[in-house]
């Protein structure tokens, strides 16, 4: 079982939540940009929450199935296309063997990811699924898909007879942000900027250049300056960290970060906005607000309880219906 | 038993925290890192994912919500952060310090490092001069970072302690370069901003190994001078 690479988008990768445990070997724990998109894609095939999905950009790939697969989409909106005929995100959708998926044009968002139901078979690079690009190890051998490449996957399934390829239900989403606002934790040396670019900072808009990866994004806005200045020493960052560069301007650690960074650290994005970053593109603008520990932490959990009561519904529409159609999951 | 130096813990966003020795490359400071490090790898604190040790610093990765039930109004953060102060307060058990010495091999020659004669101008010695000074000391790396397996280690003797380059080149994979006081090997082909002195025909970095970083954290290096047909003939050997 497999699919079929026809032609690559760019930068496809297969993700998963992460490497982590290796950070302290300067092994960046990569992992899906949207990891919430990534969570949902793999509920609603039934899939453990975690498993490895395929992260896509627009242009996205080509991809020609060579047997039965039950998949998902969630993230952007790409138009998806399967023969010719529209299919929706957020739901379970039966491909055939030979079938085509295809995707037209960005409607919305930045990173799409899909799953298939039982997961990618794939061998796992110090326990993740996720391609280090950096490493060149993990995913699909440890690189961005090429044209022809097969990527194969663990279920076969017997032929499907049902009509409706798409399964009538929805995932209900919880963005948790509907603003351009994203909210941050203060950094240790966010006493460093002048008393006017602090408030400039929550005031000003920033933009991401076109210099913005899965690394990191680089944002354009007027520049930060600082009163006091002391070189650092490298200590570990995270995801979400912003380091003010030595030109004034400011990047936002993504995905694939460094482990280890010696810039003045500004703020962190919180864990809850994460994902919501992922779907922004270089030129778009986003600000920032500030929240304290406590509420970012209620986000994280909110967050999580949130996705395991989507798992508990998915689980249980998926088993009536295998029930009810004879099919084993 | 380490000796107790002051500390601060601050938040790195929320879900990481550093414990913070002071900002300054120090060997005392370093032990006292590594001391820690090994101490909550062997009895790892509660919510802890992952530590990450560095120059002067660790930081602690650590689960939301907290594992057990935390007092109310007290934030994750602030429970992890008492955890580790309690834990510091006990201090360290008795460990082994381990301090596995390496003896890297370098090839200093500058037909396949050109721009060593230039760094050696600008320190105002004799090629033969830096190498002797690079190769004389026994170095720490302090920590891993920027690439898989990039050791920091220092420190060089200040007469060849060289500023980082103003943009960063292309190096290869094996390049060993200096900035400041430290001392690296870069483990891939990179963008690098380190001055190249030398290249050694060791793999620093194999996705394909069990364990697949040569250093680590805590260990000491020594390099050793190779010539440039002993080098090719290394880099032969590793290929078959």
């Amino acid at each position: 079982m497999s699919i079929q690479v026809i032609r690559a988008g760019i930068m496809d990768s297969l993700q998963d939540k992460g490497r982590f445990g290796f950070q302290q070997l300067g092994i960046n724990p990569s992992g899906a940009m949207d990891l919430y998109s990534m969570e949902i894609a793999n509920l609603l095939t039934g899939n453990a929450p975690d498993e490895t999905v395929i992260e896509m950009h627009f242009p996205a790939p080509v991809l020609l199935f060579r047997s039965t697969a039950l998949i998902a989409l969630s993230g952007a909106d790409f138009t998806a296309i399967l023969n010719d005929e529209p299919i929706p995100l957020h739901q379970p959708v039966w491909v055939k063997k030979d079938d085509v998926l295809a995707f037209r044009s960005p409607r919305k968002g930045a990173r799409l990811y899909m799953s298939v139901a039982g997961g990618f078979a794939i061998d796992q690079w110090l326990g993740s699924g996720s391609t280090n690009l950096v490493a060149a190890a993990g995913g699909f051998k440890g690189r961005t898909f090429a044209a022809a490449d097969e990527i194969p996957f663990r279920k076969k399934w017997n032929d499907i007879q049902e009509s409706k390829r798409v399964l009538p239900w929805k995932a209900g989403l919880d963005w948790g942000n509907e603003s351009d606002k994203f909210s941050i934790l203060l950094g240790k040396e966010w006493d460093w900027l002048t008393d006017s670019s602090k408030e400039q900072f929550f005031n000003q808009s920033y933009q991401l250049s076109t210099q913005s990866d899965r690394m990191g994004y680089r944002l354009e806005h007027p520049l930060l300056e600082l009163k006091y200045q002391e070189e650092l020493i490298s200590s570990a960052v995270n995801r979400g960290t912003l380091q003010l560069l030595p030109n004034g301007k400011i990047i936002l650690l993504m995905a694939d970060h460094q482990t280890t960074g010696g810039y003045p650290r500004l703020g962190h994005v919180v864990s809850a906005h994460q994902h919501l970053l992922a779907q922004y593109r270089p030129g778009d603008s986003i600000y920032f607000r500030q929240v304290n520990q406590e509420t970012a932490e209620q986000w994280i959990i909110r967050q999580q309880q949130h996705l395991l009561q989507l798992q508990n519904a998915c689980t249980f529409r998926l088993q009536q219906y295998f029930h009810e159609n004879n099919h084993q999951l | 038993m380490a000796e107790k130096l002051p500390y601060l813990i601050y938040s790195l966003g929320d879900r990481a925290l550093t414990i913070d020795f002071g900002n300054r490359i120090d060997l005392a400071i370093h032990e006292e890192v590594m001391a820690w490090y090994h101490d909550w790898t062997s009895k790892p604190i509660p919510g802890a994912l992952e530590l990450v040790p560095a120059y002067s610093s660790i930081t602690v990765y650590y689960q939301v919500p907290a594992p057990v039930t935390i007092t109310t109004g007290q934030t994750v953060f602030e429970w992890m952060k008492t955890n580790i102060e309690d834990r510091m307060k006990q201090g360290i058990g008795p460990y082994r310090k381990e301090r596995q010495l390496h003896r890297i091999p370098v090839c200093y020659d500058p037909v396949l490092v050109p721009e060593l004669i230039q760094h050696a101008n600008s320190c105002g010695i004799k090629p033969d001069k830096l190498v002797a000074l690079h190769t004389e000391k026994i170095y720490t790396v302090y920590m891993l970072g920027f690439l898989p397996g990039f050791p920091y280690m220092g420190e060089v003797n200040e007469k060849i302690a060289l500023p980082r380059k103003t943009s960063p080149v292309q190096v290869p994979a094996g390049a060993v370069g200096i900035a400041g006081k430290q001392t690296g090997i870069y483990p891939l082909h990179s963008q690098g901003g380190w001055c190249l002195i030398g290249q050694t025909p060791i793999q620093l970095f194999n996705a394909n190994l069990e364990n697949p970083v040569f250093l680590k954290a805590g260990d000491q290096v020594a390099f050793y001078p190779i010539s440039l047909p002993d080098y090719r003939a290394w880099k032969e050997d590793a290929c078959k």
